[in-house]
């Protein structure tokens, strides 16, 4: 849904910045934008890589083209004029307001058909389920892939992606909802 | 989108946007508004009219936050508006839910089971709520009202955002997920909209405050902590 998604701007006018964020949330309710002013600021963020979508002046991409290379399915960059980029998503800044909206439209649908995520609720698989029962009998990450034999990383992602098809993310949660589908028994509470 | 200024009208402001009415019973501002304008409203009440403006922007405005003002504030002035909130909390959202909750339950399907799973999910959040709610009155607001009594304040320094647990929220959110995901069975959908109204109110308004208290209060208390050990 879009509005977990979260979005990125590195500008260093930031009215300009402020401008792409109001049209994101306004068209397309993406209504979680950070805005920073330069890509060191982008780089001390913790979980980088949840961002849904990178926005960033021409300079500061070329100045840090490997980072942006890395992420390039879901970098914009500014342009003040037209031309094209091999590589990244481009938006001209100077275009009239209706064709920004509608490029916006195209590279959010290419951002969202190349991410791997599968937006849809699909019921949860056997190892998900595993890793539900011992949520809710309150072990932690390490316990929780000592019992499984399974690395931390793997317990890490098998937990973003319960959450992911669930949309439940607290460990109260994910307890009632196990014992809503009848995975575990009532007698706790 | 335009911030709310002393000059508007209240009522006008109101329906515009009724669920600020919560807020404003907060500063003791029943409705039957009349064609007062804040200002007019603020004086009559003793309130402080920049104060009450900021908040109710905060509220309509998620994108609002004017930091740097909410700090120029006396810091009693936003205790006592957030002890209000906690006891609306305690004494009406909390107990509305319940008895939309109660209801719901009651006239559905008495075999369902997900729904006293609800249930039970609120009733854990809810002794969260209100343990937060009493440490506030009995331990956390007096400790910070003592710390300033002592404080020097040429030597305040307050540093920046506090990221407090958010469980609470999360909790909420999840609740209110878990009827429009996973509900299942038999039951009365017009009760269980009432239900998720009334937790999506809670909800909205938790957020607002969890904002003032991480983003103003939060600092000063660490600032506080700080100067009354360098003493």
């Amino acid at each position: 849904m879009n509005k977990e998604k979260k979005i990125a701007i590195v500008i260093n006018v930031p009215i300009i910045g402020y401008a792409i964020k109001h049209l994101l949330d306004e068209y397309y309710d993406l209504s979680h934008a950070d805005m920073f002013s330069t890509v060191e600021e982008l780089k001390n963020v913790q979980n980088l890589d949840s961002y849904f979508m990178f926005i960033s002046d021409s300079e500061s991409v070329i100045m840090n083209y490997e980072f942006f290379l890395l992420r390039k399915q879901k970098t914009v960059l500014l342009n003040k004029s037209e031309g094209k980029h091999n590589q990244f998503f481009h938006l001209n800044i100077n275009d009239n307001t209706d064709n920004i909206i509608d490029s916006f439209q195209t590279i959010i649908s290419h951002i969202n058909s190349n991410s791997v995520k599968d937006n849809n609720k699909e019921p949860l698989s056997t190892r998900e389920v595993d890793v539900l029962k011992l949520i809710t009998k309150g072990r932690i990450n390490k316990e929780i892939a000592d019992e499984l034999y399974i690395s931390l990383n793997t317990v890490l992602t098998h937990r973003k992606n319960i959450t992911a098809k669930l949309g439940i993310k607290t460990v109260s949660g994910l307890t009632f909802y196990a014992m809503m589908n009848g995975y575990i028994e009532d007698d706790d509470f | 989108m335009a911030l709310i200024n002393q000059e508007l009208i209240l009522s006008d402001v109101i329906i515009d946007e009724p669920s600020l009415i919560p807020v404003i019973n907060r500063f003791g501002i029943r409705l039957g508004l009349g064609d007062k304008t804040i200002k007019e409203i603020c004086e009559e009440k003793s309130l402080d009219p920049d104060f009450f403006t900021s908040i109710i922007n905060t509220f309509r405005y998620d994108d609002y936050f004017p930091e740097t003002k909410f700090r120029s504030f006396n810091i009693g002035q936003v205790m006592d508006y957030l002890t209000k909130t906690d006891n609306s909390y305690e004494r009406f959202l909390i107990p509305n839910i319940e008895s939309h909750l109660n209801f719901f339950i009651e006239r559905s399907d008495p075999s369902n089971a997900s729904l006293s799973v609800i249930r039970k999910f609120f009733s854990v959040f809810k002794k969260e709520l209100i343990e937060r709610i009493h440490s506030d009155k009995k331990e956390f607001f007096p400790s910070i009202k003592a710390m300033l009594e002592n404080y020097n304040s040429d030597e305040l320094y307050i540093g920046s955002v506090f990221e407090e647990n958010e469980s609470m929220e999360e909790k909420l959110r999840d609740i209110k997920n878990l009827i429009i995901i996973h509900l299942n069975g038999e039951y009365d959908q017009n009760l269980c909209y009432a239900v998720l109204v009334s937790i999506c109110n809670l909800e909205k308004d938790i957020h607002q405050n969890n904002r003032i208290r991480n983003r103003i209060l939060m600092p000063l208390v660490e600032a506080l902590k700080k100067n009354s050990t360098n003493q």
